[in-house]
């Protein structure tokens, strides 16, 4: 695969920038080099869909913006669109079949999600931004989702072993990354001083925020892990008086 | 618990509950309702999960019953048309109907009880483990609402299930995005 600043965007990721006001830090980012990218259904579900709300709409104007301006790209090149719909296919079926339950494959995942895989795959993208946990899991630790659903469930859930292997091997290369270390990054930065002039804010509170913004919209960041970017990227200066967060 | 499950069982203990006014029956009926949907994706069952989470919040809420003659017509209808889902799944829509009818006339939100259910049930299968869209899909929420409403739970402080530390996902994050002009 190829090294460079090419993301593919899952729509989870764009719905909670978009909600906390921080498609910015996506447009600091493509201004600074690095290209977003988003399948053709992931465009349906952060802009076609939500415009037609009254609950979602402003925020689809502003992804929709953000697309218009070239900050995120849309990939719907019809040579590539086969490619992409046959293997997002693929990985939906061995998704869908990896685990079952009373001998009855349980269906994780849809078609929008393994579009967003397909695509970083077909156009040889190892970096995909993605909120939305069990694709993540997928990527990472599909025996989580095992674990996960036997235990919430109580039942006796079945690991196809084949398809594990299969799908392993070829989501192997994909790193995932969140909109939380987007902006972790972008905070490092001074992406986020947009929000409040130099010295009027502390850095902690800042981070602080932007982090806990986006696990309200549904990233899924723990508190711990929170607070492990604080003390990574904004820690307690000696001397200084730690604020309540 | 989930071998036990059927749709039909599922709508007389609902009736039962009803009788009662026991609104943590009603909760954990819809509990074990979308348990089972998690493995069967049966639309039905999707609905009777919703219905029975919205009935516990009903049930729950005095203000449902101030006018007392619109709360006895509410559950003479309900009891009725839920009677008529044991045979006919597709009288569902019925209650649903009957719900909202209520919400409309005494309600005190904007959004209504029928909405959070179906989010609120959304992001339950979520939590389990269905992906955001498998679990929109199957109970016709918007990935939007879901993930508000997961944003509003403990969830991603109980599920840490990934080997991958947070300092070498920001180094990725790091590397991918560093400056090239």
């Amino acid at each position: 695969m190829k090294e460079g600043g090419l993301i593919v965007c899952d729509s989870s990721s764009i719905i909670a920038l978009s909600e906390v006001c921080f498609l910015g830090v996506i447009s600091k980012f493509a201004e600074a080099g690095a290209r977003f990218y988003i399948p053709v259904g992931v465009r349906k579900e952060v802009v076609d869909t939500p415009i037609t709300t009254k609950s979602f709409r402003l925020e689809a104007v502003r992804i929709s913006g953000a697309i218009a301006k070239g900050n995120i790209t849309v990939i719907d090149k019809p040579e590539m669109a086969a490619q992409v719909h046959e293997k997002s296919n693929l990985i939906m079926n061995l998704a869908n079949n990896l685990l079952s339950a009373r001998g009855k494959p349980i269906h994780l995942i849809d078609y929008g999600e393994t579009e967003a895989l397909a695509l970083a795959l077909v156009i040889g993208c190892p970096t995909i931004l993605v909120d939305e946990k069990t694709t993540r899991l997928l990527i990472e630790n599909p025996r989580g989702l095992h674990d996960s659903l036997e235990n919430r469930l109580g039942v006796q859930i079945e690991v196809n072993e084949r398809a594990l292997s299969e799908l392993s091997g070829m989501l192997s290369g994909l790193c995932a990354i969140r909109s939380c270390e987007l902006v972790s990054v972008g905070y490092t930065r001074g992406y986020l001083d947009a929000f409040a002039p130099k010295g009027t804010v502390s850095g902690r509170n800042l981070l602080f925020g932007a982090l806990f913004a986006v696990k309200e919209n549904g990233c899924s960041i723990s508190e711990a892990e929170i607070r492990e970017y604080l003390e990574m990227l904004a820690p307690v200066q000696s001397g200084q008086r730690p604020e309540n967060l | 618990m989930a071998g036990q499950f059927s749709n039909q069982s599922a709508i007389k203990d609902l009736l039962s509950a009803i009788s009662e006014n026991n609104t943590k029956w009603m909760k954990d009926l819809g509990n074990s309702a979308i348990k089972e949907a998690a493995i069967t994706r049966d639309k039905a069952t999707v609905s009777i999960a919703m219905i029975c989470y919205s009935l516990s919040k009903v049930f729950n809420k005095d203000y449902y019953r101030k006018d007392r003659m619109r709360w006895d017509e509410f559950v003479i209808d309900l009891r009725n048309d839920l009677r008529r889902t044991i045979d006919d799944p597709a009288a569902l829509e019925k209650v649903f109907s009957d719900i909202r009818r209520l919400d409309e006339s005494v309600g005190r939100f904007v959004s209504q009880i029928t909405d959070k259910a179906v989010s609120k049930k959304a992001s339950t299968l979520y939590a389990y483990g269905i992906s955001l869209g498998a679990a929109s899909q199957l109970t016709g929420a918007s990935e939007w609402a879901v993930l508000k409403e997961v944003g509003q739970t403990k969830m991603s402080d109980e599920q840490q299930s990934t080997p991958v530390a947070l300092s070498s996902r920001f180094k990725s994050a790091q590397r991918v995005l560093e400056e090239r002009r």
